[in-house]
């Protein structure tokens, strides 16, 4: 992996999510009746992630401090899975990131996405999940939705 | 003796981390704070006991054990010489780092020490490390947990500290030099006023004792934590300095072998100070290493270091002030503070500045640096670090600051 291509996609990452007001005007706006129901941090940085849901279950979205890379990661996921879907895309999702050369969950996560914005998010985000230390950036939402799916089965 | 530049240019081809490279590009290593890079004597000295003479210490009948031990002997004896120990008044015990160090003191001393009523002052710009362990010990004892009042800019007032320190307090844990900021709270004025109230003083040492000359003489501190490998030295090794008759009083930490001096079957009794401090075996080659680490920068001179780095930190000041996008955090005094600058970038998260720094060859540490209450103190989750050491140049800042504004100018 060049560092001139990390260091490109990492930039456009940073441009269109680094500033920090912009994920959450682009993530679902809150609904009365919504809360809390999971929260994760990640514990090198202090980023957290919170995924915010209706009494339901009916929908839920994600609400999110965090870096260009966490933030991306938010949104991909936020095209991606639905309360009602199978977890399975979100646990390939989570392969892929944590194992990049992995190239089955990879392809599978990208063929899902039909946005062209957001799946270049996303290969983006596949790309920047070689660096180690930015992996536990991209999987942090993606662990809060798993969290929210397990405690949600065993409810 | 002056310091010139050359000298410590000079001084670069002892660390062979630095003839490397990073992301392709020539390294640039202002990550100090959390380590240090390793001089190649300290390299030496460890493969010299590892492949010489690794037996262990203290009870070997041979001459290997032998060597081992004065040689793990002669390592403390460098410790005492490099804080300018009375032996007759305090010791050095080898710890696995400066968190083990303030633990020690925490339990050893505070649970024994500490009751409802008295306070344990802090600052809010404290490591975790200096802070979490007086928590536990605070509700295990009853005792309550006191702040300093911080400045905007995270620094202490004469007022903050003349009403904090009180007859109320026990201990002061503080800090010589903080971890995000770089300041150097005024040790001898809080020692002194904690010592008119007969409170006890333990100084975080983590950052102070790499970068500046302590003298526990001079500083009449109670006691004096820090580690080994943000000092050219090894990791897991660090150093408790204390005042002996507090160490007498203490109860040890460990237990186990080597910090006895008997063993009965319902009771044991403690070995003397050090070993009893020192249970099972220790780091003998982290020992050895550190001993070799501080004889080193012995010969450069901390003074001198410490002169380097202020030039360092002020030429980084200078520097950064003029790009005004640059977000500084503590303050831009200059005689009180060592060799780190923390910065944020506007509209850039921290994580991202780090990683796209890493691309250009350049290491610096991103995050809150195990110090939440003084990022919350300022506002924010975390900020870039630069932190210096005696290797680095003010052509490296010169090459950092072109990055900052590369990256600046690619981002709008």
């Amino acid at each position: 992996m060049q560092p001139e291509e990390i260091q490109e996609r990492l930039q456009r990452l940073v441009r269109r999510y680094g500033t920090p007001t912009t994920p959450s005007d682009e993530m679902p706006a809150p609904a009365a009746g919504h809360r809390n129901v999971v929260k994760r941090v990640n514990h090198s940085c202090g980023d957290a992630v919170e995924l915010v849901a209706d009494e339901h279950a009916d929908s839920f979205y994600l609400r999110v401090q965090g870096c260009s890379v966490c933030r991306a990661a938010a949104m991909v996921l936020a095209q991606i899975i639905r309360p009602s879907s199978p977890r399975d895309l979100a646990t390939s999702l989570l392969v892929a990131l944590e194992n990049p050369a992995a190239s089955n969950s990879s392809a599978l996560v990208l063929e899902t996405i039909k946005d062209d914005a957001v799946r270049s998010d996303a290969e983006d985000l596949l790309l920047i999940a070689h660096l180690p230390g930015r992996r536990r950036c991209a999987t942090l939402p993606v662990e809060t939705v798993l969290e929210y799916h397990h405690n949600r089965a065993k409810d | 003796m002056m310091t010139t530049v050359t000298d410590f240019v000079d001084l670069r081809n002892d660390f062979p981390a630095l003839s490397g490279t990073m992301r392709g590009k020539d390294l640039i290593y202002f990550d100090n704070g959390a380590t240090s890079l390793k001089p190649q004597v300290v390299v030496d000295a460890l493969q010299e006991y590892y492949t010489g003479y690794s037996a262990n210490i203290h009870r070997g009948v041979y001459e290997m054990s032998e060597r081992a031990t004065a040689a793990y002997d002669r390592a403390r004896e460098s410790l005492y010489r490099f804080l300018s120990v009375d032996t007759e008044v305090g010791e050095v015990i080898f710890t696995h780092g400066t968190t083990e160090s303030i633990n020690m003191v925490a339990h050893g001393w505070g649970l024994k020490e500490l009751k409802a009523g008295d306070e344990i002052a802090l600052t809010a710009m404290e490591h975790h490390a200096n802070l979490v362990p007086w928590q536990v010990i605070a509700q295990r004892t009853g005792a309550e947990l006191r702040f300093f009042p911080l400045t905007a800019e995270a620094t202490l007032s004469e007022e903050g500290i003349a009403t904090t320190i009180t007859e109320r307090t026990k201990i002061v844990a503080i800090t010589g030099m903080s971890n995000v900021t770089g300041y150097m709270p005024p040790l001898d004025r809080i020692i002194s006023l904690a010592h008119q109230y007969g409170a006890r003083v333990l100084i975080d040492g983590a950052q102070l004792a790499s970068h500046h000359p302590v003298d526990v003489q001079q500083l009449d501190c109670d006691f004096l934590v820090f580690s080994g490998h943000k000092m050219c030295g090894p990791t897991g090794v660090g150093v408790l300095y204390a005042r002996k008759e507090l160490l007498e009083e203490m109860d040890p930490f460990m237990m186990g072998g080597d910090m006895i001096r008997e063993v009965h079957l319902d009771h044991s009794v403690w070995a003397r100070v050090p070993e009893k401090f020192e249970a099972g075996t220790p780091h003998i080659a982290g020992a050895i290493g550190l001993g070799r680490a501080v004889e080193y920068l012995m010969e450069i001179g901390m003074e001198r270091i410490a002169q380097h780095e202020r030039e360092l930190t002020s030429y980084m000041m200078k520097t950064m002030k003029q790009l005004s996008y640059v977000e500084r955090f503590g303050s831009d005094q200059e005689d009180n503070r060592g060799g780190i600058f923390s910065f944020a970038m506007k509209d850039v998260h921290p994580h991202d500045v780090g990683s796209l720094l890493d691309q250009q060859g350049i290491a610096v540490r991103t995050g809150f640096h195990c110090a939440q209450p003084l990022m919350r103190h300022f506002g924010i989750t975390g900020t870039v670090r630069a932190s210096f050491f005696l290797y680095n140049t003010t052509d490296e800042i010169d090459r950092f600051a072109e990055a900052v504004e590369r990256l600046h100018s690619v981002l709008s």
